[in-house]
């Protein structure tokens, strides 16, 4: 098992040379994971942004188990081609799946489907952030930010709230200080 | 117009470039001040007055503040001695079709900020307020352990009433603050200059992003100076913006920063802070934007704009073009700089932006984001930003029924600025806008849009119109998704607004609806299929607006024989 890692490792870091994770040991019958609500926080007034986004932005999966999240992207653009970089967080594992995809969206408004199997050895939350560019020509703001929040292992059901509480504390930051 | 040419050129002179000053010069500069002050002060001079303003005894405690944007400070005494000194932040300007340049980072003044002098106990034992320059004075107890701590809180107390302040909103919105040194005050007076670096150290943000608040402060403190040249009374709620290098482009928790996006949600502006991914701290035109779309509820005393996602080549929901086209306009007019930038990805060395000036852009109409910001963009620079101001202060743009667009603007502008309205009938023209009435009559422009015009479909009481529900130009706050009625009601009484889908489109339906009028809003947003309906308590002589749309997603959108939700819509006495 000691020597499995390292080759497990140097063969991961080999397939992301290439873009690309296939590991041989897959599990065919990988499970999907929990597509979580984020009705609660809506629609907000945010600021210009390429018109994509993520169909599932929160999903929850097991602790060790190879599990698919879905990244597919939904665009208003018709007829656009997305250049899609993928960077998961430390400590969430990329069993299969491309970090380098693109995306064409077709003459119907259906999502543009892209998936990656992961596997989180320890529970907690993980970001999975993607960099979006149009590469179709499109004028004006060419590329987007987005990010899948993954929760890892049995993680409360928390209400989202789009209004933290505020407390009259004070947050430091430290000066850079000259006396004389 | 009077005054018109005068704002412009007040803006072009605003002071914004780097002002440290060589340290001989600074002292040299600094002991004139306090030799002038203290000269005024011997004469009875320094109290009240736009110039002087409040003295703060050595003993006062948080409450004595300056009312205007200079330093203020008693004589000393045999007890007391100044501390005195600057207040800067790391400004990383963006370099144009690139990212961040930190190459460039200036230091620029932190301005018109609230400053505390603590002691060992944690008491505020002064106050004082930077000056334009970044410049405070505080009296301090002799020989006694002290700190200075500056707050990102900006403010004017006087004739003009705003204040500005950036929280923390993974730390239970907890107000930012720079702080020094707890060291000792000593015998005679000393100088305690602060700076709040980038954190960035040449490959990666390193060390404390203590900059970042009050470079948002420091925006919005530029933004507000607009406003400030055209009231002289002006009064304002507070501006809360929360940053966090935590603010994550993922969507979940405010508290945990998963904000998604930087957005204003009528309560606060949320900025993005992620390094590496999405951060704007640095982006002037992404703050001054959001803090745009603050002025706008906050002065207008409404927002119709049902949010989502938005770019400068849709069609959109006429309410959306409205606001992001005037957020984008009013930032470019109070930077004095059309090009709008926001950084992204790694080391921020990215950016996407557009021209807000563009005359001809891709999209034009009453429907279009770019049309809207040209539109206020130009009408800004003519020297028509008091006009455009006194419109959003009047009390009728509040209460007019019709939804907030570009023709509700036009229509009050033309009552209360001729001149300037001459200009707009220029600039709407040029953006193929027909209409000046505020429920869009006689629009021609229909955006290649079914169903799109009229902008206003007619409705009788006792009477039934049929509307439809398009996505073809996408979902949510794209045009022809939601289609609007007005009417005028005869009679007072109890109505019932019954909207029905009338079969055209097989799938299911289901219809929500939004009705303004006589200073009221009722929603109607049950998820019953096929239908809604809401009962008013409607008055006589009064006019009401009406939005209906399908909240159900339609995936054939796009294919040739795409058919809208179309909807029976009826107002009947009850």
């Amino acid at each position: 098992m000691i020597k499995l890692v390292p080759l497990l490792c140097f063969a991961w870091l080999l397939a992301a040379c290439n873009g690309s994770v296939d590991s041989a040991g897959a599990d065919s019958s990988v499970v999907s994971a929990e597509v979580l609500n984020t009705a609660q926080v809506g629609s907000v007034i945010g600021k210009p942004a390429l018109p994509v986004r993520l169909l599932h932005p929160r999903q929850r999966v097991d602790v060790g188990v190879v599990t698919e999240v879905d990244l597919s992207l939904v665009t208003d653009l018709p007829e656009t081609s997305f250049r899609v970089s993928i960077s998961p967080d430390s400590g969430l594992s990329v069993v299969t799946g491309s970090l380098e995809q693109t995306l064409n969206s077709a003459d119907t408004l259906d999502a543009m489907l892209m998936s990656l199997e992961v596997r989180a050895d320890y529970p907690g939350k993980y970001y999975i952030n993607l960099e979006v560019v149009n590469s179709g020509g499109a004028t004006g703001l060419d590329r987007r930010a987005l990010a899948l929040v993954v929760l890892a292992g049995p993680t409360e059901a928390k209400a989202l709230s789009a209004e933290p509480k505020t407390i009259p504390e004070k947050r430091v930051l430290p000066a850079q200080e000259r006396v004389y | 117009m009077p005054g018109a040419n005068m704002i412009f050129t007040n803006l072009a002179v605003k002071p914004e470039g780097a002002y440290w000053l060589p340290c001989w010069l600074s002292l040299v500069k600094t002991w004139l001040f306090v030799i002038s002050a203290l000269l005024l002060s011997a004469c009875g001079g320094g109290g009240g007055g736009d110039s002087g303003g409040a003295i703060i005894s050595s003993s006062s405690v948080a409450t004595s503040v300056s009312s205007s944007s200079t330093s203020s400070f008693s004589s000393s005494s045999s007890n007391s001695v100044y501390i005195s000194g600057s207040v800067s932040y790391d400004f990383v300007p963006v370099r144009k079709a690139q990212g961040l340049d930190y190459n460039a980072t200036a230091h620029k003044p932190v301005r018109a900020a609230k400053v505390n002098l603590i002691d060992e106990a944690g008491a505020v034992v002064a106050t004082a307020q930077t000056d334009q320059q970044g410049h405070y004075t505080l009296t301090s107890p002799r020989d006694r352990q002290v700190k200075v701590q500056v707050e990102a809180y900006s403010y004017a107390d006087a004739a003009q009433r705003w204040e500005i302040r950036v929280e923390d909103n993974t730390a239970n919105n907890a107000l930012y603050v720079l702080e020094g040194e707890l060291l000792n005050s000593g015998q005679s007076d000393s100088m305690r200059d602060l700076h709040a670096g980038s954190g960035w150290d040449g490959n990666q943000y390193s060390q404390p992003r203590a900059a970042a608040p009050f470079a948002i402060l420091d925006t919005a403190y530029r933004s507000m100076q607009s406003l400030l040249e055209v009231d002289p009374n002006l009064t304002l709620p507070t501006s809360i913006f929360r940053w966090s290098e935590n603010n994550t482009v993922a969507i979940g928790d405010y508290g945990d920063g998963d904000i998604g996006t930087s957005f204003y949600n009528g309560a606060a502006v949320y900025v993005l802070g992620q390094a590496g991914v999405d951060s704007d701290e640095y982006d002037a035109h992404v703050i001054a934007h959001e803090w745009g779309h603050f002025v706008e509820v906050q002065l207008g005393g409404r927002s119709d704009s049902i949010g989502g996602d938005h770019s400068i080549t849709d069609r959109l929901d006429m309410r959306v073009a409205y606001s992001e086209g005037f957020a984008n306009g009013f930032s470019a007019y109070v930077l004095a700089d059309p090009e709008y930038r926001d950084t992204f990805g790694l080391r921020q060395a990215r950016s996407s932006g557009f021209d807000v000036s563009l005359k001809n852009p891709a999209v034009r109409g009453w429907y279009s984001e770019s049309s809207i910001q040209s539109i206020f963009y130009h009408l800004a620079e003519f020297g028509a930003f008091d006009a455009i101001y006194s419109v959003f202060s009047d009390l009728r743009y509040e209460t007019i029924p019709a939804f907030t667009s570009i023709f509700s603007f036009a229509e009050l502008l033309a009552e209360l600025d001729p001149q300037a309205f001459a200009e707009l009938d220029r600039l709407m023209n040029q953006q193929l806008i027909v209409s000046r009435d505020a429920y869009g009559e006689a629009e021609t422009n229909n955006g290649s849009t079914q169903g799109a015009l009229p902008v206003y479909v007619n409705l009788v009481a006792g009477g039934r119109a049929v509307v439809c529900s398009s996505q073809q130009n996408g979902q949510q706050n794209k045009l022809g998704v939601h289609a609007f009625l007005a009417t005028t009601i005869f009679a007072s009484g109890q109505y019932r607004l019954l909207v029905e889908n009338n079969g055209e489109r097989a799938a299911e339906t289901d219809p929500d609806i939004v009705v303004n009028g006589a200073g009221e809003r009722w929603v109607g947003l049950s998820a019953q299929v096929d239908a809604e309906s809401l009962d008013l308590n409607m008055q006589a002589g009064e006019r009401y607006a009406i939005a209906v749309t399908d909240y159900q997603n339609h995936a054939d959108a796009l294919t040739p024989n795409y058919q809208p939700a179309c909807f029976n819509v009826s107002l009947t006495s009850i």
